[in-house]
């Protein structure tokens, strides 16, 4: 899908990958010369859990296209349970996306452990076309009159 | 044990109530009041954090005397002999006119009661005056002329029921949140709102037209409306015959005005002046919303009277939902006007150049003669103090160090006086130039009654002890009459003992007393016999004048404008979270961290051209002063245009705003001045 | 109507005088006998000042986890909401529950806007002792969604007849010591007909989220974005909310999610609240009726922990030994439920 400044549109990604598998899968990926969209921003977090409902909720009110959270396979969990409160997480948030009018499939749950560079590569391909299917985030072109402009830190 | 203590809230004018949460001896919280016809169990941040201040380490918990450059804590009873002995020196020695005395709109009716009768009995002066003068003088002077009464025709709930809702000049959602909400209101029963603001506040955000129009301009888009109402004939003919006089005044004034000469001076297009005044004149009931930003100029008085024929013109007066409502700033502000606290008006707007009506009030208090010559307003104050013709100064909850226009001055003419006393609660700026400082209680410690915006006479309720020595203002002012050997005019022991004697010279207040006010609801003046049950709309069957009267005008522009040293027009205004002078909001600790530093709105085309990226430092210079302030680059404010909060004594707006005054109201120009903007390396 | 207001008045004052409790929280007559406060209550004598009515303007059980202390016994004049709030509040071990006696009323609903002295009925209504058909439209709107008229997570709950009888059903051991000092004879009643608001509920609940999940999700993120544009952020929902009971507030300024100072504030504001309450939400419509810009937030609550309480299969407020569902795991749940996570 096109924007309608006439560019070709890419959705910009932000990644939450657990340090012990995720995270280790993407870096997996790149050095086997994996091919993935670019799309992608990573975020290291110590587990996936660490993606706290607000962050997600910030990137994406915020105007990011997409939240990719990557976790350990179901009892793997470096801490026993933290992928396990994320899938609940998940499961909240896309229901309170849902209500709010933001599609669902903008947040995606995948499990990847650190061998799984090509599953990792894969799942980055198939959201970034899933994204382009969907179009850019609604809340990037809606204009907020009055609101402060180009927070740049001095 | 807790208790919920219901009071009234002492921040804006539109006079919520709130239940303090009372425990130990000491106020814990605030919870908003349901049974309240004003806030209805709803409150804004300054609302539900009113108690925050009034345990700060800060407040003043005995009297001070200044030695050098510092204070020592004295006695009450020295102090209040060493007051008593200077103002009576001052007066035997220079005469009555050289005190002068400053009440506040934030003190209760009793306390600005008192301290002008004990300007004009004990020493003998008209020299009494409060912020009102810089805030709505202009509206009790504009809407006095006008329809005879200087206070908002109608009730704030009636609000909900206007087809059109025209706000100019008030910043509702974040000055008078509890009073926005009858527009939201408003707006969900299908009415339709029009915005005329140089800025694009919050409720631009919902209003159906957005009129933004150069700061300064008010008179030139009021009178462009009213010459499209009545190119159209859309005015209410037998409104303007049965109810007003002067009409054909207006008309001649009109005939001449084009909407493109309008349109070059306000910087509106044409096509939306017409659609705007359509709207206005086409609704069944519209109601006319303005605060600060139509009064605060040199043409104050003539922007109030413009609201005024408009409103009279389409016949928009005397029924709910329609009406001329300004919004008073402070919790008191229409109190402390309606019980004297002003230069030319004993209680109840009672002229006292009018003699027959200051006999009485003699007669009332006991005494055989009371100044006739109206005093000084509070900017002239300040002037006289630099001229040497006033040489004491009584102060009392008022912090001119930052709320006047062109502190430098301010500040310069109380290091003039002799003799400076300060009441208050805080060491505030002004404080600090002070000779003697009395310790006052807050809010939640007393007792009394304030008036809200919509004339709306409240009760107020000890939540708490007062804090250290702390006494309420009423009660030292009483206790200094007494040292001044006039104690038996001021014989009081309780407000309610206060209440009853004001109310016998301020007829609006005759028929309240303290058991009427016990209600939730309180009373609105006028409420003239002990049966009559207050007046929610004012001008129903005639204008308290007899009739309505149009009082032409022409535009004048601002007393400064922009030009090649000073490019910019600098508005100046307030914000959610701040509250004035900051003495109090600026000790309350979530209020303050919202925004706790003053900044300059700039508008991103200008920021790009002077090179001045969002948070830089930025110097602000007008004629009359430089500041250093944050840039907030935000399409806010229109090119051109820069906006600043005027709370932050460190960034003080009003070291450049222009004192410039109305010619009538006395009202300063806080709205409008030139100024230059550079980036700080 | 006063005689319901003597049994439960009666009840207290013994819990009041044999020390079963050493305070009483109640909403009560307030300045002039026709207005309402909350109160806390230690003096027998104020016990008279209690009233039934159907106008409760805050929630109590927010009240008491702000102002109580947790250490003293308490009893407690809760609504169904109330004490599911309680149970909440408990859980986030705010309140001690051995400490609190609930003293339940049957509640179909309670007017947001005063028009003199009301009781809700089932099918009826009385207002200033005059009797009338029910007018839903009256009613809170959370209170139209309402499922849970008979407090059974009470102690004890009485139920307001229309002839003004109050009928009192003992739920837990504490429900009959509390009863042990009431000095009218007290009856077990016969359990409630709750079907006829069950109906009611569904009604309503079909229409206000109906009317949200109908709409386009552009539509609807439209819908929810002008009303936030009204938003003051008076924090008057977190403040009135039971579930909100945090000391610290990650909505405060600099906190790194919402900028201090901005009016309105980020979407993100209401959005951190509904990921932090959504799933707990007890339906008590204290956060929609403290908001000052009539913003639906509590239908938007409401509906969110309808739709996750439908994943998890978890009703919030009813067993306090049901944890909240996102702070609780379980290896093999939602495997089973089906949840997309693409």
């Amino acid at each position: 899908m096109d924007t309608a400044d006439g560019k070709r549109f890419e959705p910009k990604i932000l990644g939450f990958l657990c340090n012990w598998c995720c995270y280790a899968g993407a870096d997996l990926a790149g050095v086997s010369r994996l091919q993935y969209p670019p799309n992608i921003r990573a975020i290291r977090v110590m587990c996936s859990a660490g993606a706290d409902p607000a962050y997600v909720m910030k990137a994406l009110l915020g105007g990011v296209d997409g939240v990719f959270i990557g976790g350990c396979h179901p009892g793997e969990c470096h801490y026993t349970s933290g992928n396990y409160y994320t899938r609940r997480r998940v499961a909240m948030l896309k229901k309170l996306m849902e209500i709010l009018g933001l599609e669902p499939e903008r947040l995606r749950l995948e499990w990847v452990s650190a061998s799984e560079g090509a599953l990792f590569a894969e799942a980055i391909k198939d959201f970034t076309e899933k994204l382009k299917s969907l179009g850019p985030n609604p809340l990037k072109v809606k204009k907020r009159p009055g609101a402060v402009v180009g927070v740049k830190r001095s | 044990m807790v208790r919920f203590v219901p009071t009234i809230c002492p921040y804006c004018g539109a006079g919520c109530g709130i239940l303090l949460v009372a425990g130990n001896g000491a106020v814990v919280d605030t919870r908003p009041w349901s049974e309240h016809p004003v806030s209805e169990g709803k409150l804004c941040i300054k609302g539900y954090n009113a108690h925050e201040f009034i345990y700060h380490p800060d407040r003043l918990k005995t009297p001070l005397i200044r030695e050098g450059d510092s204070f020592n804590e004295i006695g009450w009873e020295q102090a209040i002999k060493l007051v008593a002995g200077k103002l009576s020196e001052t007066r035997d020695r220079n005469g009555p006119d050289s005190l002068a005395f400053m009440s506040s709109s934030k003190c209760t009716n009793e306390d600005s009661y008192l301290l002008q009768k004990f300007a004009r009995v004990v020493i003998g002066t008209n020299n009494i005056d409060q912020c009102a003068r810089l805030c709505h003088m202009s509206t009790v002077v504009g809407l006095g002329a006008a329809f005879g009464s200087g206070a908002m025709t109608n009730s704030i709930a009636d609000i909900e029921e206007a087809g059109c809702v025209f706000i100019i000049g008030s910043d509702t959602m974040s000055q008078h949140p509890l009073v926005a909400r009858r527009i939201v209101k408003a707006r969900e029963n299908g009415a339709r709102i029009i915005l005329a603001d140089p800025r694009r506040i919050q409720v631009s955000r919902f209003a159906d037209m957005h009129l933004r129009h150069k700061p300064g301009t008010d008179v030139a888009l009021l009178n462009g409306m009213m010459k499209y109402i009545l190119e159209r004939g859309l005015e209410d003919r037998d409104f303007i015959s049965r109810r007003t006089e002067g009409f054909e005044a207006l008309e001649q004034a009109l005939a001449d005005l084009s909407l493109d000469e309008v349109e070059k001076i306000t910087g509106v297009p044409k096509g939306e002046i017409e659609a705007a005044a359509q709207l206005y004149a086409e609704a069944e009931a519209s109601c006319i919303i303005y605060a600060m930003g139509i009064t605060q100029h040199t043409t104050g008085t003539d922007n109030v009277l413009s609201l005024a024929n408009l409103a009279m013109l389409t016949g928009n007066i005397g029924r709910p939902g329609c009406g001329v409502n300004p919004l008073r700033g402070h919790n008191n502000v229409q109190g402390a006007c309606d019980v004297g606290a002003l230069a030319e008006f004993l209680p109840g707007y009672q002229a006292v150049a009018d003699e027959q009506k200051r006999k009485a009030v003699a007669q009332a208090w006991g005494v055989a003669e009371l100044p006739a010559s109206p005093g000084f307003t509070a900017v002239e104050m300040m002037n006289a103090a630099v001229e040497g013709r006033v040489k004491a100064m009584y102060i009392m909850g008022e912090n001119p160090m930052v709320s006047d226009p062109d502190i430098g001055h301010v500040e310069q003419a109380l290091n003039a006086l002799d003799f400076l006393v300060v009441q208050d609660i805080f060491l505030t700026e002004t404080a600090r130039l002070a000779d003697i400082v009395l310790p006052a209680s807050s809010w939640a410690e007393r007792d009394g009654t304030f008036t809200g915006t919509d004339r709306r006479v409240q009760r107020l309720r000890q939540a708490a002890e007062p804090l250290g020595q702390s006494r309420p203002d009423w009660a030292i002012i009483c206790e200094l009459a007494g040292e001044m050997k006039a104690g038996d005019s001021f014989a009081f022991s309780s407000t309610a003992q206060i209440f009853d004697e004001m109310k016998k010279v301020t007829p609006q207040y005759a028929g309240m007393s303290f058991a009427r006010l016990e209600q939730p609801a309180g009373l609105q003046w006028p409420c003239p016999r002990e049966d009559h049950p207050g007046t929610s709309i004012l001008h129903v069957e005639q204008f308290t004048r007899g009739k309505g009267k149009f009082h032409p005008v022409v535009y004048r522009a601002a007393a400064e404008n922009p030009d090649k040293e000073f490019p910019f027009i600098l508005t100046t205004g307030r914000i959610m979270s701040q509250w004035h002078s900051r003495s109090m909001t600026g000790r309350s600790p979530t209020l303050n961290a919202e925004s706790p530093e003053g900044y300059v709105e700039i508008n991103p085309d200008d920021a790009r051209k002077l090179g001045v990226a969002d948070r830089a430092m930025v110097e602000v210079r007008s004629r009359r002063g430089t500041v250093q302030t944050r840039a907030r680059v935000t399409d806010r404010v229109a090119a051109g245009v820069v906006f600043m909060p005027f709370h932050f004594a460190e960034a003080a707006a009003n070291r450049l705003t222009n004192a410039a005054l109305d010619p009538v109201a006395k009202i300063p120009e806080f709205k409008v001045c030139a100024v230059a903007l550079k980036t700080v390396k | 109507m006063a005689k319901c207001a003597e049994v439960v008045q009666d009840i207290l004052r013994g819990m009041l005088r044999e020390r079963l409790v050493d305070e009483v929280v109640a909403f009560g007559r307030g300045l002039t006998g026709s207005d309402i406060l909350p109160l806390f209550i230690t003096d027998e004598q104020d016990i008279d000042r209690i009233v039934t009515t159907s106008y409760c303007p805050s929630s109590l059980a927010k009240l008491v986890a702000r102002y109580g202390d947790r250490n003293k016994k308490m009893a407690i004049v809760v609504r169904s909401c109330d004490a599911r709030g309680l149970v909440e509040i408990a859980k986030r071990r705010q309140v001690k529950p051995e400490n609190l006696y609930l003293v339940g009323i049957e509640c179909y609903g309670v007017v947001r806007e005063k028009r003199g002295e009301v009781y809700i009925f089932a099918d009826k209504m009385e207002v200033d002792g005059e009797m009338m058909p029910l007018d839903e439209a009256a009613l809170s709107p959370n209170c139209r969604r309402c499922e849970y008229p008979v407090p059974t997570m009470a102690d004890i709950s009485c139920r307001i007849e229309p002839e003004g009888d109050c009928l009192v059903t003992v739920n837990t051991e504490k429900g009959k010591a509390m009863l042990a000092t009431a000095s009218v004879p007290v009856q077990d009643a016969p359990p409630s007909d709750v079907a006829a608001i069950k109906e009611r509920a569904a009604r309503w609940q079909e229409k206000d989220f109906g009317d949200i999940k109908r709409m386009e999700p552009g539509e609807r993120l439209d819908y929810w974005l002008s009303q936030f544009d009204r938003c003051i952020k008076c924090y008057g929902c977190r403040d009135a909310c039971p579930i909100c009971v945090c000391k610290e507030c990650c909505l405060e300024p600099d906190r790194g999610l919402i900028k201090g100072g901005e009016y309105p504030p980020e979407t993100l504001f209401h959005a951190v609240r509904l990921t932090h309450v959504g799933e707990s939400c007890v339906n008590c419509g204290q956060c929609e009726a403290a908001c000052p810009m009539e913003i639906p937030v509590s239908k938007l609550y409401h509906m969110l922990s309808k739709e996750v309480g439908s994943i998890f299969n978890y009703e919030p407020g009813l067993d306090i030994d049901s944890l909240p569902p996102v702070s609780m795991v379980d290896e093999e749940d939602l495997l089973k439920t089906g949840v997309d996570f693409g």
